[in-house]
């Protein structure tokens, strides 16, 4: 890792903490203030406010990502790639499933499984190329 | 492209529209036999059962990325990447409306997000390096 990468790391890693942080600090309220008030107009704005964060730490691992190193960016896009094709095969099971009578998940645990399968993903690039 | 990847990218293709036909037949299938037997316990395997074709579909397609060049590789990794990202964004604002309480949606919709993402990934990547 060069020096510059390890700066991008740094960084990376700060970014994802802070943005952890302010998603929880925006999530709890938010939660709380709609159960309170589940007919309230503003409700609507108020529920998708914890996005702020997600995007502000997607942005991050976008430009941690310009900074890593060709086999570093392999293995990240490669990761991701499988997570994707996996999430298509889950998502459009369990939609027919759902069409034949299993309950309808919000679509919230959707990034639960993109993110088991980006890790799995990770775990394979990473043995593949290291 | 080279010839082996022109060769690759047709036995793709045709896996497209064999899974398409394959997947269209078997959900005509199955969407009668849901109505007619609502209450049967074997209607769970026989519902998933559109998906076999997918993933041959999502095998060729693996095989036909081993193939290609490095610059192709590199613009279909990206595309997933970018589709995979946007995937996370959309699905997760939506599940913090759903806590609002919008009406809940069937999983099997996230794959027409995802696809809509893989396509316009697709148009940036080419974009960027073609």
């Amino acid at each position: 890792m060069s020096v510059d990468e390890e700066t991008a790391r740094r960084r990376y890693n700060r970014d994802m903490i802070v943005g952890l942080v302010v998603y929880g600090a925006l999530m709890v309220p938010s939660i709380v203030l709609i159960d309170a008030n589940p007919d309230a107009g503003w409700r609507w704005a108020l529920a998708p406010l914890p996005m702020f964060p997600a995007v502000f730490m997607v942005m991050a691992y976008v430009r941690y990502f310009r900074h890593a190193d060709e086999l570093q960016q392999r293995i990240g896009l490669e990761s991701l790639a499988f997570a994707f094709g996996g999430t298509f095969l889950v998502t459009f099971t369990y939609g027919f499933l759902d069409f034949a009578g299993l309950p309808r998940i919000s679509w919230w645990w959707v990034w639960a499984v993109m993110g088991t399968l980006w890790i799995i993903g990770g775990f394979l690039a990473r043995k593949r190329w290291l | 492209m080279s010839v082996d990847q022109k060769a690759a990218k047709r036995i793709y293709n045709r896996w497209v529209w064999v899974a398409f036909i394959a997947y269209s037949g078997l959900l005509g299938g199955v969407i009668t036999v849901l109505q007619n037997y609502p209450d049967a316990t074997w209607r769970y395997p026989v519902a998933i059962t559109p998906m076999i074709p997918w993933v041959f579909t999502v095998a060729a397609y693996v095989r036909y990325y081993r193939r290609m060049d490095e610059l192709h590789q590199r613009m279909a990794l990206e595309a997933f990447s970018f589709a995979f990202a946007g995937t996370a964004l959309v699905t997760f604002t939506y599940g913090f409306l759903d806590f609002a309480g919008v009406p809940r949606i069937n999983w099997w919709f996230v794959w027409p997000v995802m696809a809509t993402l893989w396509i316009i990934g697709g148009f940036v990547a080419r974009k960027r390096w073609l």
